[in-house]
């Protein structure tokens, strides 16, 4: 059995030249490997078809090459730009499929960044340094389901040291879906 | 070469090959007819002494796979009277097996991941970005991003239930 990572960079497309055609010719002489590829490209396809319908429930942090794809399949209907110490109303409707809240703050020194959503803290996100924010990108099914309700985020960083900061506090108003619109 | 041995040869490859092809393809379809030709025309080579080395059997049968996939893209298929000797063994072999994922458990397995998991595998089946595009995305080195994809697809799996 060849090294799973090298079935995952197979899998992944992230083989090229020699090194694909060796680790494909091993897949052709291994059965366990050629199941372990199989069930990786299928795992693969159901992520890549539950993200392009919007018909799941996993919040998802966003980078510029994401919401890139999201908007080029036209999937992101929602944004918010929420600056430090801002409350903003939302909401959400039958058409749509991505909602997308984009956290301002000053990212600059931060190696790490946790963000604590009513009280429940995510350590370590993504994101993008120079950018200087984090993309929650959301899936109208689950939002659909959220009563009326504000949501609360604190976003903490950490700079190179470990020193702790508290990088913003943002509000999301949001009003139920009244299951028609 | 005996036919029993051909029927084994059969058992082993299909599969292999399914799996090469429908990592190139994405169309199991697709992937489980190509499987069947490619295992046919190695068979027939084999027969007919064409193969130089018979212990580099899957270096033969990678070349001939490649040139297959790409026809079978273009929508050529070719057709072998050895499909129908090996009919019996094809039927059991070749089907691709239940690929349906369990919408529901994929999510839950998903939202077990850390949110940096989340993305990467987000960013890499969805947004089609290679580890050095995440990498830099991300302000991380590709290593660190392999190392983080092959654990996230490692726990998926289990989570999944050790096969998708």
């Amino acid at each position: 059995m060849i090294a799973f990572e090298l079935l995952v960079r197979l899998a992944c497309g992230d083989l090229t030249g020699d090194e694909e055609s060796s680790v494909e010719e091993h897949v052709l002489d291994c059965t366990e490997c050629a199941r372990t590829l199989e069930g990786l490209v299928v795992v693969g396809d159901a992520v890549r078809t539950a993200l392009v319908s919007g018909e799941h429930r996993v919040r998802l942090i966003g980078t510029t090459a994401m919401v890139e794809r999201l908007d080029a399949a036209g999937l992101l209907s929602r944004r918010y730009a929420l600056a430090p110490g801002s409350v903003v109303p939302c909401g959400v409707t039958s058409k749509d499929v991505y909602s997308m809240a984009k956290l301002e703050a000053d990212l600059r020194d931060a190696v790490r960044i946790d963000l604590e959503i009513n009280g429940h803290r995510i350590p370590d996100l993504p994101f993008e340094a120079e950018s200087g924010r984090v993309l929650l990108v959301t899936p109208a099914t689950e939002i659909r389901t959220l009563p009326t309700m504000k949501l609360g985020f604190r976003m903490f960083t950490f700079d190179k040291d470990g020193r702790e900061r508290l990088a913003g506090e943002y509000t999301l108003d949001h009003t139920a879906w009244d299951g028609t619109s | 070469m005996a036919l029993r041995d051909e029927d084994t040869l059969c058992r082993e490859l299909v599969p292999r090959v399914r799996a090469f092809a429908l990592r190139r393809t994405r169309d199991a379809a697709l992937a489980a007819d190509v499987a069947q030709d490619v295992t046919m025309i190695v068979i027939e080579a084999l027969r007919e002494g064409r193969v130089e080395d018979p212990s580099r059997l899957a270096a033969f049968a990678l070349g001939v796979a490649r040139n297959v996939v790409v026809a079978a893209q273009r929508g050529e298929r070719r057709r072998s009277a050895l499909l129908e000797q090996f009919a019996p063994t094809l039927a059991e072999v070749a089907t691709i097996e239940e690929h349906g994922v369990d919408r529901a458990k994929l999510e839950g397995c998903m939202n077990k991941l850390p949110p940096r998991a989340r993305t990467i595998l987000s960013l890499t089946f969805f947004a089609d970005r290679s580890a050095d595009e995440i990498a830099r995305e991300l302000a991380s080195e590709a290593g660190a991003v392999r190392v983080a994809r092959h654990r996230a697809l490692a726990a998926l799996r289990e989570c999944m239930g050790g096969r998708s």
